[in-house]
């Protein structure tokens, strides 16, 4: 298959390999070494997008991440990927990509009659128009979005691996191009651990794209020995196709590798992308320049492309971009272009230099050896054809306007220097200052951290012997910075060129005054008349100018136009472009994908799943798992048959009528001991804990600081100095903590000492009428009668060499035990008990059962506890210690906290047999307007199989004076509202006989 | 009566065998069982911590960071003023009742953690790298006898580093069937040979 805009010769790419790819359904043949770019135009492809408002026929513009134009998506089904910039992606034998914003074909687009209409969608449209009548927005938003978004996302799950990883290094070295290179030799040579990025797939930067000579090698060459000196030095690391996209707080820089993108699929078990974390010392940037295209009606033809880009295709691809090309340029860079493209067989007719004394004697030289006519103090100042360009018109400038008479030139490839932009990017993210430098018509790194350094390029020198020397200079700064110490910098001969300074060209003169847009920014559609505007309008802030027009959005970010549209701004507002100012450098610097953002953290390991010991047995026996925090706990053992509330109910009448087994293990845990041990806790609880004998239980109550609850539990006094903790399993984590703050910081003075020992016991909960009965089988004798292990109180017994902690507790109201054992020996335990339980009817019951059980009983939970009450409200305040100090006393005098009115703990019982919705507030008359006065509110609710009613715990205002009565529980959101009954909260057994028995 | 087996955290689901890339395991996991674990709690620093060590028989003050002694007790740093005490011999209970009795006095304590923790050991050449997709501390110059106690991913795991490439990860029990899962699936790219 011929490929009819390759050259003969030359070139970068393996020819003896060819690789099949298609676009918009047309098979196409490339090489190795092509980019999806490179291998387009070589075929002759030339139209490869629509833009984004006008949807106008769009060519490929650059070779980079600067590509405005060229955005393809890649693939199908699954690892579809939209917005991808063809000038990045590597050819791949399989390859099918299709072009973006058409419909139905990039040849007949519908949304082009957007174009004919531009006239009537300046910028600001949007905004103009869809504002009024205010309640017609939900209609608009409808077509708005349709047709907002380039590309499309896939639907189905991602197939790809994705991970991040960390790594640490001395010096990181981001670009590895001239400067680069260097830097990471001198780093690496003196034994800085260094670390090279790059995001191409061969570095060298310009060394690939232009034919230079280093050390008597050609360019390309002596990178790729570089890089393999690199990779043998130890220590250092080399990343490739890998995009440094974001700094962040202390030199911790962001890298995208794409390990995998040129490939059709990554292979089993291998990722797809990585993004790195590297923390580094020193931060080497050596970003490099992008070269920046000038304003003028039609240059958005496709077939107007930058120089540099025209060079490296025919360099680097040997890609003929054209059959005849016109250089138009305001420095040197356009005449070395137009010798390349000579080399690769494009004729140039001639170079249009707007700077009136033309280029430098090397700059001459180049157009001479291209043949190409040299036209100084002129510009382009159009360019125009149908479907690409056919012929530009040039004409002479005195600066302020054209004048002369205008010449047209026939070609079919304009290529544009406008000079370059370093890419300062990080180095601005990195809290750089920027500054512009007038000579070289563009913003330079000024001030910036110590810990980042920029080189070469970057910080805008341009000759490739000043690129190495300055690399070298940078490299070794940055290693003697951190105490290593350089190697003698070696002598490298590269050559130095004389040139002549850029002149300053953003837009070429009189293009407010002549027909025919002139494009500031391609992505985007933002003309130097929608700048102009926007400026009119007074929208004289570049960062207002930026969300006004979309100058700079999307995934180019405005790398070909940032500069060119605020130029444009400051003169139409009189000002100098140093007081416009740039907008914002934000991450990341090139797009990434959710996948490499999302790493490993999707699916299963989204995030950890804590297990109890018992957790296999649960699921084996059927249970219902649920999510609670990061535990799973059994909710229900549902049988064949069963829905969940009669699985709930039998549960819970199987406790109330026999026995049950419950698993706890979820419950906190800690250990509190030393000397103090007893002090500590009536500090940080409003419990008294001095006069707790060994052996004895407590209802424990903990308060923040600013008096509203934050936990309860129940503390156990094991030894003089040694007490065990129990928390809910919700607040474990923020009670050890909340408790090692006051050890620590608070009391330093106290001699205590704090280990969570959650995981270190397992936990099950014996309940019912005939639990002694149940547990005296499974401790094989041990005395568990009232007398030896009264309620509230605890022991400790070995049984089978299983250690056990026997607390006399209940959560259920019923008699009640929990047994604490070693995790290892839980599964053990739970299974002994069940066993020997058996004949006294001994079932598992889940946590949905004890969640009515607690409320038959009145017990509270944290929906009742939910960082907005205090004792008081639950009638805890019995309970607190009247004297001496402690975490949130002081805070319970406030006014708020003593108001008569405030709400109270009551239950509720439906008195119409309906549920009582959760969440509902208490009212007087459900159908009165909202808002009305609520009295209170439903804080946890249920069926209750005990009482054959539905029932709920509630807060509401003076409930002396409301129980007895009746009022609404009204859940405006569910629409439902139930007559309630208020009642006292204790529902079940409220003499704590059975608890006793 | 004798004791009855322990059951791990792991039981049943550490399958021996190849995880992963079929071409070279670059990783290899298992895991290890010690006898007693215990936390050692308000060791101090300086002069007091060299004290309370003298009476478990270490001469000196250890350094943060760095693990200490041999099979029949070892002390990994984990946290200012404490230590993981760990024996390959010594039973969990007799281990920590030893221990308070020698540290009676001292002002530290030291409380029994031998089911709170389990242990997985990691080795091979793509260890680090393993690691390194969930731990921020610089792996590369964590040398054999460095500890820390850092994150692994979501997980809280204390790092031991105890040979070339080879690690200790003690994490929480009840986390320790997802950190397993976790370490196969960020292995997998290097291939995992498991043992039990």
């Amino acid at each position: 298959m011929s490929q009819p805009f390759r050259a003969e010769r030359g070139g970068l790419v393996d020819r003896e390999r060819s690789l099949r790819f298609r676009f918009d359904g047309a098979v196409y043949e490339g090489h190795p070494g092509d980019t999806l770019a490179s291998a387009l135009l070589a075929n002759g492809v030339r139209v490869v997008g629509r833009s984004f408002k006008y949807h106008r026929r769009r060519g490929i513009v650059g070779a980079g991440a600067e590509e405005p134009n060229a955005l393809v998506q890649l693939a199908v089904g699954a690892r579809t990927e939209p917005n991808l910039r063809a000038t990045q992606v590597e050819l791949f034998d399989g390859l099918a990509a299709s072009s973006q914003n058409r419909w139905p074909t990039l040849d007949f687009d519908v949304g082009a009659v957007n174009d004919v209409l531009s006239r009537f969608l300046p910028a600001g449209f949007y905004y103009k128009t869809f504002m009024w009548p205010a309640t017609w927005w939900m209609r608009y938003e409808h077509f708005i979005r349709r047709a907002a978004g380039l590309g499309r996302a896939p639907r189905a799950a991602d197939p790809d691996h994705y991970f991040k990883r960390f790594a640490h290094c001395d010096v990181l070295v981001v670009g590895a191009g001239p400067a680069g290179l260097t830097a990471a030799l001198a780093a690496a040579r003196s034994g800085a651990r260094t670390v090279l990025v790059d995001d191409g797939a061969h570095p060298g930067g310009q060394l690939r794209r232009e034919p230079h000579a280093v050390d008597d090698q050609p360019g390309h060459e002596w990178a790729a020995r570089a890089l393999e000196v690199l990779r043998g030095l130890p220590g250092t690391r080399v990343l490739t196709r890998a995009t440094a996209f974001g700094w962040y707080d202390d030199d911790l820089v962001a890298v995208c590798e794409r390990i995998a993108d040129h490939l059709p699929e990554p292979g089993p078990h291998r990722p797809r992308q990585r993004v790195w974390w590297l923390r580094a010392r020193r931060v080497v940037l050596a970003t490099g320049a992008l070269e920046r295209p000038v304003v003028f009606p039609g240059n958005d033809l496709p077939g107007v492309m930058l120089a540099s880009a025209a060079a490296g295709y025919a360099h680097e691809h040997a890609v003929q971009t054209g059959r005849s090309a016109v250089v138009f340029c305001n420095n040197d860079s356009g005449y070395a272009a137009a010798r390349i493209l000579h080399g690769a067989g494009v004729g140039v007719r001639a170079v249009v230099d707007a700077r009136g004394g033309g280029g430098g004697t090397a700059a001459r030289g180049d157009a001479q050896t291209a043949g190409a006519e040299i036209v100084t103090g002129a510009v382009v100042s159009a360019a125009r054809g149908r479907g690409g360009v056919q012929s530009v018109t040039v004409q002479d400038h005195d600066g302020l306007h054209l004048s002369g008479s205008p010449r047209t030139l026939a070609c079919d490839l304009l290529c544009v220097s406008g000079g370059w932009n370093p890419t300062v990017h990080l180095f601005s993210q990195a809290q750089g200052r920027l500054r512009f430098d007038a000579a070289l018509a563009a913003f330079v790194p000024d001030a910036g951290r110590e810990s980042v350094i920029c080189c070469g390029a970057a910080r805008g020198l341009w000759a490739l012997d000043e690129c190495l020397a300055d690399g070298e200079r940078a490299g070794r700064e940055a290693a003697a910075a951190l105490g290593y110490e350089p190697a003698a910098a070696p002598a490298r001969t590269a050559p130095a060129p004389e040139t002549a300074p850029t002149m300053a060209l953003w837009e070429v003169p009189d293009g407010e005054v002549r027909r025919g847009k002139a494009f500031v920014d391609f992505q985007n559609d933002v003309t130097a008349a929608d700048v102009r505007l926007a400026a009119r309008e007074n929208y004289s802030s570049v960062e207002h100018l930026k969300r006004y027009t979309t100058l700079g959005m999307g995934t180019d970010q405005g790398r070909t136009s940032n500069v060119n549209g605020l130029a444009i701004m400051a003169a139409t507002l009189g000002r100098a472009i140093p007081e416009v100012g740039t907008t914002t450098f934000r991450p990341p610097y090139a797009p990434i994908t959710f996948g490499a953002v999302a790493g490993m953290e999707v699916g299963r390991d989204y995030e950890p799943v804590r297990r109890t010991p018992m957790h296999d047995w649960h699921v084996a026996a059927g249970a219902r798992m649920q999510n609670v925090g990061l535990w799973q706990r059994a909710r229900y053992y549902p049988r064949s048959g069963e829905s969940m509330a009669d699985a709930v109910c039998r549960e819970v009448r199987h406790v109330r009528e026999t026995v049950g087994i419950v698993d706890v293990s979820t419950f906190g845990k800690i250990d509190i001991r030393g000397p103090d041990a007893a002090e500590f806790l009536e500090r940080v609880t409003i419990n008294r804990f001095h006069n707790l004998k060994p052996g004895r239980c407590r209802y424990h109550v903990m308060l923040r600081e600013d008096g509203h609850v934050m936990d309860d539990g129940t503390t156990t006094r094991v030894r003089d100095d040694v007490f065990y903790m129990t928390t809910t399993t919700a607040a474990a984590g923020a009670v050890m903590s909340h408790l090692e703050y006051h050890a620590q910081a608070v009391w330093p003075e106290l001699r205590v000492h704090l280990t969570s020992v959650s995981d270190q016991w397992g936990g099950l909960a014996i309940a019912g009428p005939r639990a002694r009965e149940v547990l005296r089988a499974a401790l094989d004798g041990a005395d568990v009668g009232d007398e030896a292990l009264p309620f509230m109180s605890s022991r400790e017994v070995t049984i089978a060499g299983v250690r056990m902690r026997v607390f006399r507790i209940t959560f259920s109201g019923e008699l009640g035990y929990e047994v604490h054992m070693a995790a290892d020996h839980a599964l053990t335990v739970w299974e002994a008990v069940l066993d020997e339980g058996r004949g006294f009817g001994v079932e598992p019951y889940g946590t949905e059962a004890m969640a009515v059980m607690r409320i038959e009983k009145g017990h509270v939970v944290h929906a009742e506890l939910d960082g907005r009450t205090i004792p008081a409200d639950f009638g805890f305040d019995r309970m607190m210690r009247k004297d001496g100090d402690f975490v949130g006393r002081r805070a319970l005098g406030r006014e708020a906290f003593t108001d008569p009115r405030r709400r109270g703990f009551v239950g509720l019982v439906s008195r119409n047999g309906r549920p009582i919705p959760a969440g509902a507030h208490l009212v007087w008359n459900p159908t009165a307007p909202v808002p009305m006065h609520t009295y209170g509110h439903v804080t946890s609710t249920c069926y209750s199989p005990t009482l054959d009613a539905h029932i709920a715990l509630a807060l509401v205002e003076e409930p002396a004076k409301w129980k007895g009565r009746t009022l609404y529980a009204a859940s405006p959101l569910k629409r439902r509202s139930t007559e309630v009954h208020i009642t006292d909260p204790v529902f079940y057994d409220p003499e704590g006989r059975r608890a006793r028995g | 009566m004798t004791e009855p087996v322990r059951r791990s955290a792991l039981e049943g689901h550490l399958e021996p065998g190849r995880h992963g890339a079929p071409d070279g395991a670059r990783v290899r996991l298992s895991q290890g069982r010690v006898e007693g674990v215990t936390q050692l709690q308000g060791i101090g620093d300086g002069a007091a911590a060299g004290q309370a060590l003298a009476a478990l028989g270490f001469t000196g003050e250890p350094a943060a960071g760095r693990a200490i002694g041999g099979a029949d007790l070892r002390l990994l740093w984990n946290g200012p003023g404490q230590y993981l005490a760990v024996s390959s011999r010594r039973h969990e209970q007799q281990l920590s009742a030893a221990l308070n009795e020698a540290l009676a006095g001292t002002g530290a304590c030291a409380v029994d953690v031998s089911h709170a923790r389990t242990l997985l050991r990691l080795a091979g050449p793509a260890s680090r790298d393993l690691l390194a997709k969930g731990c921020p501390l610089d792996l590369d110059v964590m040398a054999s006898g460095d500890c820390a106690p850092t994150v692994v991913s979501h997980f809280n795991v204390l790092l031991h580093c105890d040979g070339e490439d080879a690690f200790e990860l003690w994490v929480t029990r009840s986390f320790a069937q997802s950190f397993l899962e976790w370490l196969l699936h960020a292995g997998a790219e290097y291939g995992v040979q498991v043992t039990a």
